[in-house]
Parts: structure tokens; sequence; C-alpha cells
């Protein structure tokens, strides 16, 4: 029985919060409402870099660090709970998928690359619609010479304009029939003729999103990951993205937690500290609460996905959802108790919420990973006391 | 990270396992027993109590017990998986839970030689059955206010007062008490804890009727009931401090025993979904109700994980971390939360109770006895109390 992080994976921790406790998450001033990016200072980065962060999850022989989905989960955990900005976990997960995809062209091209710091990726796999599944891709790939020719709206991609390339989920047609049914996965350089990338105002200043468009973009064959029906590797890809999210919102949780529970300890009225009113009290143990199960979900659905579990598809689903629906309440108590101050701009505690509301629906709204959740236990003959 | 056992772990299941299947009563297995423990049917008595004599002998009484005292010295992932396969084989509660797992330590800790000689062997071989007289009727959450009085009279406490809630007081043999020797003394203060034989002259049980109209707990009385002083447990008038030690392990997060048993049920809510869209009744179909059942699936896994990062820790030497404290507390509300769900996939069947209902009744009576989750053992608002308090050190508020 081993559940918990091992002396390597705590010493990165420790020293990833310790580093990343340099930076102090707030949003520009808005002109109209909606916040200023902020951007990760070019310094950082450079640290980032020089720890071997970019390469933590890529293979020694391709300039990384050699570890694992674990090791990732620790480093975005700590970035979520900074709420550090930056295409680190787009690039991280698309790396994951490269790796997986096999196409060793694409793979001696990039991980160097991302390893050294000189590269970022992204994911672009939803097209209208609030449904991330394999079975849900309309954007379209016609095979155009010895390439493809793609087409179509990618929606909600992370990081789009940092991304030197990106990676694009596509139904495969034949060219005068109609859809053969798979669904491909296509690497997209930036300037690619006809990709038009368009990053959109959100509710969330630390994140990145926006429209990839694709008129006519032509990709050679070698820019395909993987041969075959890709929709299994999506799968695993968008469950790996669902796994490692919630970890990044457990790190939210934990600060956003930590923040209120500082105030209520400072803050007096009535002659003492408004932490020692019972109302107060219940609600940050009913904080806790939830922050220790997501903790637990978040760890065992990044070890179920990287063990390859039968359940790893559900587990990530489940952490994903319950993670999504504890850090939104959550935050939403840690304004509460924040009172007037919680609900000023110059307070940093409102980024944590607005992180909250935009990371839910990304890789898989929580009605829809429930849903997966319950197909698991419905469907199945027998879910007592599984062994893991 | 690793879920899967370790082969001393897995050898340590299969061995259980192999003597589960040897030993669970057959009569037991078939019938589908009241859920969530602490209730004894008229007839379960005697079934019980040999149930608990066969464990002790199999070697898997107390196994958490040093072994010196008849114990297995079983480490904590050892524990998880004894109430996993006591879960999954559905097997019999132990009657003597309280003597188990909060007196038996206590007195390991605090007892004389001669204390624990005399009641440690019988404690684990059923012998000697147990009940806890702590709460009063004004003195619950607030149990350090407790009144009942132990006056000297040479060698011997006179005792006088009345305690409540002692579950099984009706069937038990002894009594480990919390009573007041220093009768100039308030709150903590001068108080012992006190083992009462309840053959004891001057002893009075009478049942309560609880809201599932079970009788599972008493009040028990005591009017000028004679107790050798040798039968104080620890120091003189230090009783709080001494109890403490037991009430930890009470309030503490091993939600040990009912992570696994909750599964169980869940097994059991969903085959009973299942039967019920089968007649008819349209709930499991609903996505509203399939959401409810994947959050109730998702906070038992939770607690499940929990439970292993409390193990690791501990197997690890290191302190127990946040997720210690919130067990009792999450699983009291899962168990609310899951119940109430039953209700819901019944439809209008739920308003069936007895023998005419659904399962004979089995969830009408689960769904009462939940509420009982947030109360006993340290009401939920006290377990938020010591969270907010002792975990996240927000200051004290009184």
């Amino acid at each position: 029985m081993n559940f918990e992080l091992d002396e390597a994976q705590r010493m990165l921790q420790e020293s990833a919060r310790e580093f990343l406790a340099g930076y102090k998450a707030k949003a520009a001033e808005p002109e109209h409402g909606a916040p200023v990016p902020t951007a990760l200072p070019a310094d950082m980065w450079r640290t980032m870099v020089e720890a071997g962060w970019p390469g933590i999850n890529i293979p020694e022989q391709w300039g990384g660090a050699g570890y694992g989905l674990t090791e990732l989960m620790v480093i975005v955990q700590e970035m979520g709970r900074a709420l550090v900005p930056g295409p680190f976990l787009s690039t991280a997960l698309s790396v994951e998928c490269l790796k997986a995809g096999g196409n060793t062209g694409l793979q001696e091209r990039w991980l160097p690359a991302v390893a050294a710091g000189h590269a970022a990726l992204t994911l672009a796999l939803l097209d209208a619609g609030g449904d991330w599944s394999p079975g849900a891709v309309r954007c379209q790939a016609f095979p155009a010479g010895d390439g493809y020719r793609l087409q179509g709206v990618k929606r909600f991609v992370t990081d789009p304009a940092a991304a030197d390339a990106i990676i694009v989920a596509a139904r495969l047609y034949e060219e005068s029939a109609g859809p053969s049914g798979g669904v491909g996965l296509f690497l997209v350089e930036r300037g690619a003729g006809g990709m038009l990338v368009d990053v959109q105002a959100a509710l969330d200043p630390a994140r990145s999103i926006g429209t990839v468009s694709l008129h006519n973009v032509r990709v050679p064959a070698a820019a395909r990951l993987q041969a075959g029906d890709a929709a299994p590797l999506l799968e695993q890809t968008l469950s790996q993205a669902r796994a490692v999210l919630a970890a990044e919102m457990v790190g939210g949780m934990e600060r956003a937690l930590e923040l209120t529970v500082a105030y209520a300890k400072e803050r007096q009225q009535f002659g003492r500290p408004i932490g020692s009113f019972q109302a107060i009290q219940h609600r940050c143990a009913d904080m806790l609460v939830q922050l220790e199960g997501a903790r637990s979900a978040a760890y065992y659905a990044v070890l179920a996905v990287d063990q390859g579990l039968a359940s790893a598809h559900a587990a990530a689903a489940m952490a994903k959802a319950y993670c999504s629906t504890a850090f939104r309440q959550l935050t939403a108590s840690a304004i509460q108790v924040h009172g007037g101050i919680g609900f000023t701009w110059e307070h940093p505690i409102h980024l944590y919420y607005r992180r909250a509301q935009t990371v839910e629906p990304l890789f898989g709204g929580a009605d829809d990973m429930w849903e997966t959740v319950a197909g698991w236990v419905i469907d199945r003959g027998d879910v007592a006391l599984e062994a893991w | 990270m690793d879920l899967r056992d370790s082969p001393t772990d897995a050898a340590f299941r299969q061995e259980l396992r192999n003597w589960l299947q040897a030993h669970v009563p057959d009569d037991w297995k078939r019938q589908r027993r009241h859920p969530f423990g602490g209730h004894v049917e008229p007839g379960e008595e005697p079934i019980l109590r040999q149930w608990q004599s066969e464990l002790q002998q199999g070697g898997w009484a107390g196994i958490s017990w040093p072994q010196e005292y008849g114990g297995r010295g079983a480490t904590v992932t050892q524990r998880l998986i004894f109430d996993e396969e006591m879960a999954r084989a559905a097997a019999p509660p132990l009657l003597n839970f309280a003597a188990i797992e909060i007196f038996g330590p206590t007195l390991m800790m605090w007892g004389t030689p001669e204390q624990k000689q005399a009641h440690l062997p019988r404690i684990l071989s059923g012998e000697e059955i147990w009940c806890q007289g702590y709460s009063e009727p004004d003195a619950g959450s607030d149990l350090a206010s407790l009144r009942t009085r132990a006056a000297e009279d040479g060698d011997a406490f006179v005792v006088d007062g009345q305690k409540i809630w002692s579950s099984f007081a009706h069937l038990s043999d002894w009594c480990f008490a919390l009573v007041r020797t220093d009768p100039a003394s308030v709150k903590h203060a001068g108080l012992t804890l006190l083992i009462i034989d309840m053959r004891s002259p001057g002893i009075t049980v009478r049942p309560i009727v609880n809201i599932c109209g079970a009788h599972d707990f008493n009040e028990v009385f005591f009017e000028a009931v004679r107790v050798p002083k040798a039968n104080a447990i620890g120091p003189l008038n230090d009783g709080w401090r001494v109890a403490n030690s037991s009430l930890g392990f009470e309030r503490s997060g091993l939600g040990f025993f009912f992570a696994a048993a909750y599964h169980r049920y869940f097994q059991e809510l969903v085959d009973m979904g299942r039967r019920m869209a089968e007649q008819g009744v349209p709930s499991l179909g609903r996505g509203t109700v399939r959401q409810k059942l994947a959050r109730v699936y998702a906070q038992l896994t939770m607690l499940r994980l929990n439970n292993a990062r409390l193990a690791t820790r501990i197997g690890r030497g290191e302190t127990p971390g946040a997720e210690a404290s919130t067990g009792r507390l999450f699983s009291s509300l899962i168990s609310q939360e899951m119940m109430d769900l039953a209700m819901e996939l019944q439809g209008p069947h739920s308003m069936l109770a007895g023998e005419g209902g659904i399962d004979d009744g089995y969830w009408q009576y689960a769904f009462l006895r939940t509420r009982a989750n947030t109360i006993a053992g340290g009401t939920a608002e006290i377990q938020r109390n010591i969270i907010a308090e002792r975990i996240l050190g927000l200051p004290r508020g009184r």
C-alpha cells in the first residue's frame, strides 16, 4: 500500500512550491470588466527550463528528465496553486499524446525542442457543442496529394497563440464518399496556410483560450500522429488531461483554503477573530473535507491512467467531475468568508473562483463526466470493492 | 504510488478470505441483515457470541492488538484489508466492538497487569461483552460536564447517577464508565475511568427504542452501586486524559470500519435500483439519479482512498495528515446521501416499510438509521469544530 508521494516527489513538490511562491497571481486592471491576461515573467520561465520542467515527462533520449505523469502532476498542482499562466500544461499533455502516437519523425522534431524550452504545443480537440468525445469530432480531414486537407473550427483550445504547433482532431473522410468512421490526430505548425488562431477574452485571466479555424489547411502525411483510428489515443489523451487538470484544481483549492483560513484568523469583528465563529469554522471544515477527497481523487486518476488500470477512464472522469464541483463550491465559500474584501478586484481570491468556473468544461464538463462514472458503476456487473 | 497488495499483504488477504469462506455461518449469509451495524435482533445474540468466539479461535479478533495481548499486531494496511474482506464476505459484526476498538486499547495503555490479565483475553473471546458508560442526559457533546458520581467508602466507590445511549448495555457483562470521583470538581478535572460489573446490585438497564423501532441502546441507572477501588483504570481523578485516548480513537478519521461496508451497501443499492427499474420504476434511467449515484460512488471511493493515504503515512511512520481527521465526518455524510438515494430509487415504493416493503424494509431501516451517523460518537458539528480548531488552527470559539 503506497498511496502518497514518495521522497523524491515530495522534494520536487517543495521546491516547486517555494519557487512559484515568488509568482503573485493578479490580473491587470480591466477596462470593460474582462480581465487582461498576465504572462509568465521570462526569467521565471528560464528557471523552469533550467530545472528541467518542460521536459519532465519527456524521455531522456530526447533531452527530457524521463519522469512520468506523477511528476507532471506534482508540478501542475503547484502551478495551479499559484495560478501560473502559460502553455506548460497544454504542452505537457501534447507531449503525452506525441509519445503514445508513435510517430518518431514528429517526436524527433518536437520533443527535444520542448525539453529545451524552445517550443510550446497544444491540443485542439473540441468542435461545436460541449462533447469532447471522439464520436463528436466534426472537423474534417480529406486525403489531398500525399497528405491531408483539414477543414473545420476547433473551439476552446488552450494556449492557441503561444503554441508552435497544434494537435488537431479531425474525422477521416474519403474524398468522394462520407466519413470513413475513424478519427485522425494531426500536428499542424503555426503559420500553416489557412489556419487562423483567435484568442478570446476569458473569465480566467490565467489561461489563454481561443478558436482555431482551419480552411483547407494542407498537412503532409508525416503530420499524422498515428495510423488507423486514433479514437483510443484521443480517449487516452483526454483521460490524461482530466487527471492532470484534477491535480491543478487541487492546487488551486489548497491555496484558496489557505487564504481563507489566514483571513479568518486575522479579521476581527465583535472583539474576536471571525474564525472563532462556528459558521465560519464549519464552512472551513467542509472546505477541508472537499479538498482531501479531491486530492485522493486526483492521485487515483493519475495512478489509474498511468498504470492503465481498467478503471482509468472512469477514475479520470470521476476526478474531473468531483474536483471541478468541489473547486467551484470551495472558492465560492472562500469569497464568502472574505466578506467585502473578497468582492474586490484587488484581492486575488476571485481569480481562484474564475479558475474554478473555467476549468470545469475543459476536456469534459461535469455532467458528462458524471455520466461516464454512472456508466461505469451502473452498467457493469459488479462494483463491490473491486481490487484497485 | 501503487495500490496493489504487497506479497505479505496479499497472503494475509487470501488467508482471511479462505477462513471467512469456511466460517461465516450459512444462515447469516442468506439473510440480508440490518445495515450500519449497532443492531442485534433478539434471536441473533447467541449467533454473534459464537461468531466472536470463533473469530478469536481463528486468530481474527482484535487483529490490531499487540501479539502479547492476543492480537496479531496487524499493520494499518492489514486492518484495511481485514475490514474489506469482512465486508466482502458480509460477515456478522463484532458484538464486542466497543471493547475491542475502544476500551481494550485503553486498558492496554493504562491498566495494571492484574486488570489486563482479568479482562483482555475475555474481551477477545467474547466471554465478556462490554458497554460504554459515558454520555448522560445532560452530558452529550459536553461530556466533561457529566455528573454520575463515585463517592469513596473504604475500599470501594459508591456510584450514583445515570448514563444514556449505552449500546448493548442490556447484553453486557461489564461497563467502562466515566464517573466524577472528586465531588468538588467541575468539567474535565476530577473524573475517573471505572469498570463496573453489570451484575452489581443497584444497576437498572432501561431500553430506549430508536427511530427505526429497534432497541440497541439504553439508559443505565446506578443507585448506590458498590465498585471496588481496584476497578479504577489509570490514575484517580485523571480519567479524562485516560478516556481521551479512547475517544481520540473513536472520533479519529479511522473510517476504516465504514469505507468497506459502505461499498457493499452501495453494490446492494445499485442491484436494488436495477430491480426497481425492472418493476417499472424509472429512477435508474434518469440523468439526475445516475449523477447522484455517480457522486455517491465517487465519494465512497475517495473515502477508501483517503484511508489508503492514511495507511501509507502510518506505515511510513509519519504523522497522519488532514485526511485522517475528515474521515468520520465524510463517511457519515456519505451514508446519509446514499440512503436518501435509496429512497429515490424506489419511487413510490419508498413509502412502504417492514415486511411489505422492498427487501423487507431494509432500505427504510437504513434511511432512518443513518440519521444517527452524524450524531453518535461525536456530532458532525463537533467534528467540524475539531477540524477547524485542531487541523486548520482557527481560534477557539466559546
